[in-house]
């Protein structure tokens, strides 16, 4: 009897493990059905290709889109939603995987993924290493090869565009958002404390550096030590670094424009308690705006959306939440703009036809956009579409105080976003190792400035051997 | 006898087929194992970032060992000696916890004058940590000791007024540590505890009742019965944690807030990790840190094995012969 049991199990396993490898290929029956937005022959009456789709050649279609992303990335899957249901695509054409489960994490893995055998059509790729990879010919494709051109693309913010080429000038990746951003901030702690009654009255308080800072003193002030104005460094930062007037790397070499200034103010912020100082994309920043220890922080347009993994919603608690409804948007000391994903073309795609419907529909068609803008509170790369968005009034952010319509005070920045030369390839993990480095001077780690701006540019120099740090 | 005499004459050799059976394991061995081995060496004579490529003799060795004039080398040097220096604190710090309690425990549960009831019990509870995996350790670690005041232990200890402020129980450089040789010793000590049992349940306790009617005390008993006898086992033991230790890897990468690893807990594993995985391939550094780590391992665990055996012992064996 245990004999018996023991080889059913072991031959259960067996097929269970068999079973695995062909699930695991990206082709499967459902690509055979072909509802007119396949192309190939080949595959509308196939029926034999579980086999095939173990190893797809490129340039031979399966019939199934492959997306791939990191894994807190809900855009794509709302994307996916949004794109099925209005174009009668059958879900089961559009497959999303995951490589990573944050930015980071997709920037270090896509690569191995896309050097391996799985199949990609599809990639996303983040503002701060979308250079290291769309430079990269044996991993992206220019989006010509699926037939989409810069003039297709519908009134695009014009620094996506740029972005979105490489260093020959060839469109390899195109954003389906902008990426401004803003102050988010909790209204009715500022009313509690501040007597501030409405996001531009918000504003006129935290309109310029000088002014954040006396409005983060009073506050500390006024709620006798419990709250202070800003939750994170990595927050301050990125609203801080727009105006660098440099890239980080330029010629090869490290430029520190005016980044060492930011641990004096950084320093300052951390010792007034103007920051909490929680981490970023921790259970403890959300709690921190939740029970009032920081009133607000700085999130870009993505964070806004009613995923109910992004900022805003993990921030409020989403509905039903401790801050749903009370929370709202001013545009802070200055604009800015902060990360963004783009879609680009896998070297080895193969689905093209429904790549190109399916990078179209967000970029070069105007209801796609608004009905992608309207279903996700996302802000889509098109300026005449969010601009009659904000002129309807059509948009109200139930997450905010009254419903306010965060498009209505991000409009004008993303009209400004201007990031010429200003990225690199370097960028992701540069940033990385600053952020390390300034949050290692406030928690005493680095006794001294320099000392934290010596360790900061041994972890780029341990990181890019090719670059020249000095 | 007839039969005897023909057998050979007749015999097949089914070796073929064992050979075939075996094949599997060892074209994945093979795989698996001796060609990442190989091309880690190979790796390790290459170069970093855009000259990955290119071999560069030792020049990843140099850097990692001795530095050098760039700053890249110095840091590398700088990172690398931290790394190694971190592994050994919080190896050492684990390992004695661990086998001082492990030792403790597998005498009291194999005393078979004590004898205490429920061991398979016991057994079961202390081994339980090492079933839970190290991400969920980590985890709920995480959660327990949040550096804000949003962690359990710091809003207990400010509601109790013991705190002014939150302390940073993860960022702060001994209290990392020290959370990250619990853990491992909290998740490993069962598994030691029930290595050390096995051995000393294969002592043959007429020793012990023999030194026990010639009034032994339990110390004495210990050191001169148990210990002795242990002896083999307890190499092992002690090797088979050096390995391990000097590879730590889940416990310190996975204990940080926010995204990044603390480096106070980056021990060589994780440097190597960390190299390895960047989008500019650091494989250079990441390959030659990891046979810097092999050899290592094995200066140690050679040392370990000679002082411990019985430098005696193979002359015995020889003189029997």
């Amino acid at each position: 009897m245990k004999k018996k049991l023991l080889a059913l199990l072991l031959a259960s396993a067996m097929v269970l493990s068999v079973a695995g490898c062909s699930d695991e290929t990206p082709t499967d029956n459902g690509g055979n059905e072909g509802d007119g937005t396949t192309s190939a022959p080949a595959n509308s009456d196939g029926s034999e290709d579980t086999t095939e789709g173990a190893a797809t050649p490129s340039g031979e279609d399966d019939g199934v889109l492959t997306i791939v992303t990191w894994g807190s990335n809900s855009d794509v899957v709302n994307m996916k939603k949004i794109f099925c249901e209005n174009t009668g695509v059958a879900e089961d054409k559009v497959q999303i995987v995951t490589q990573g489960d944050n930015g980071e994490g997709g920037r270090d893995q896509i690569v191995q993924y896309l050097k391996g055998d799985g199949d990609a059509d599809i990639i996303t790729l983040e503002a701060d290493w979308i250079l290291s990879y769309i430079n990269d010919d044996t991993l992206t494709a220019p989006l010509s090869d699926i037939g989409i051109s810069e003039g297709d693309l519908k009134n695009p913010y014009s620094y996506t565009v740029a972005i979105g080429k490489d260093e020959s000038g060839t469109l390899k990746g195109v954003s389906f958002q902008a990426a401004p951003g803003g102050f988010l901030y909790r209204s009715d702690l500022a009313e509690q404390y501040l007597g501030v009654k409405s996001p531009e009255e918000m504003q006129e308080k935290v309109k310029d550096w000088a002014t954040f800072q006396a409005t983060a003193k009073e506050l500390y002030d006024a709620s006798n030590g419990a709250t202070s104005l800003q939750a994170t460094e990595g927050g301050l930062w990125q609203v801080y670094q727009y105006n660098r007037t440099q890239a980080w790397v330029v010629d090869g070499a490290l430029v520190m424009d005016n980044a060492a200034d930011f641990y004096d103010i950084a320093k300052t912020f951390n010792d007034e308690k103007y920051l909490a100082n929680v981490p970023q994309w921790d259970p403890a920043w959300y709690a921190a705006i939740q029970d009032g220890t920081a009133l607000g922080d700085f999130v870009p347009t993505w964070g806004l959306t009613a995923a109910a993994d992004s900022i805003l919603s993990n921030m409020t608690g989403g509905e039903g939440g401790k801050a749903y409804g009370k929370m709202a948007m001013c545009q802070g000391p200055n604009g800015y703009c902060w990360g963004g994903t783009w879609l680009g073309i896998a070297a080895k795609h193969n689905t093209d036809d429904l790549a190109a419907q399916f990078i179209k529909y967000f970029t070069c068609d105007d209801d796609g956009m608004r009905a992608y803008t309207l279903g996700t509170n996302d802000f889509c790369n098109n300026s005449t579409v969010m601009k009659a968005i904000v002129d309807e009034k059509v948009n109200s952010n139930p997450q905010l105080t009254d419903g306010q319509d965060q498009f209505q005070i991000l409009m004008d920045q993303a009209d400004a976003i201007n990031m010429d030369g200003k990225i690199t390839k370097y960028d992701s993990v540069i940033k990385g190792h600053f952020n390390d480095s300034v949050n290692g001077y406030l928690d005493g780690t680095y006794a001294t400035k320099d000392d934290a701006i010596n360790a900061f540019k041994d972890a780029v120099a341990a990181s890019f051997p090719d670059l020249v740090v000095e | 006898m007839q039969k005897s005499q023909k057998k050979p004459a007749k015999m097949v050799s089914y070796a073929k087929y064992g050979y075939m059976f075996i094949a599997p394991f060892f074209i994945a061995y093979a795989f698996f194992m001796i060609y990442p081995l190989i091309n880690t060496f190979i790796l390790s004579f290459k170069g970093n970032g855009a000259t990955v490529d290119e071999w560069v003799g030792f020049q990843n060795y140099q850097w990692l060992l001795f530095g050098g004039e760039q700053r890249a080398a110095n840091s590398i040097q700088n990172e690398f000696w931290t790394s190694m220096g971190n592994t050994v604190i919080l190896w050492v710090g684990n390992f004695v916890i661990q086998l001082v309690l492990s030792l403790l425990l597998a005498v009291w549960f194999s005393d078979v004058r004590i004898k205490i009831k429920g061991t398979g019990f016991f057994k079961v509870v202390m081994y339980l940590p090492n079933i839970i995996t190290a991400a969920s350790v980590a985890g709920m670690f995480l959660m327990l000791f949040g550096n804000s005041k949003f962690g359990a232990i710091n809003s207990l200890l400010l509601n109790w007024g013991w705190l002014q402020d939150a302390f940073p129980f993860i960022n702060n450089e001994w209290s990392g540590r020290i959370l990250v040789m619990f853990i491992q010793s909290w998740m490993w000590f069962g598994n030691t505890t029930l290595l050390l049992m096995s051995g000393i349940f294969g002592i043959d306790p007429a020793i012990y009742e023999a030194a026990s009617i010639d009034g032994s005390s339990g110390m004495h008993m210990f050191f001169r019965i148990t210990m002795p006898i242990l002896k083999p086992i307890f190499i092992y033991v002690v090797i088979t944690s050096l390995i391990g230790g000097l590879q730590m890897f889940d416990i310190p990468y996975l204990l940080h807030e926010g995204t990044t690893i603390r480096p106070t807990l980056e021990t060589g594993a994780v440097f190597i990790y960390k190299y390895f995985h960047q989008v500019s391939p650091n494989y250079g550094y990441s390959a030659a840190a990891s046979i810097v780590l092999f050899i290592l391992t094995a200066v140690l665990g050679i040392i370990i094995y000679r002082f411990n055996t019985d430098s005696t012992a193979p002359k015995k064996r020889k003189a029997a012969k």
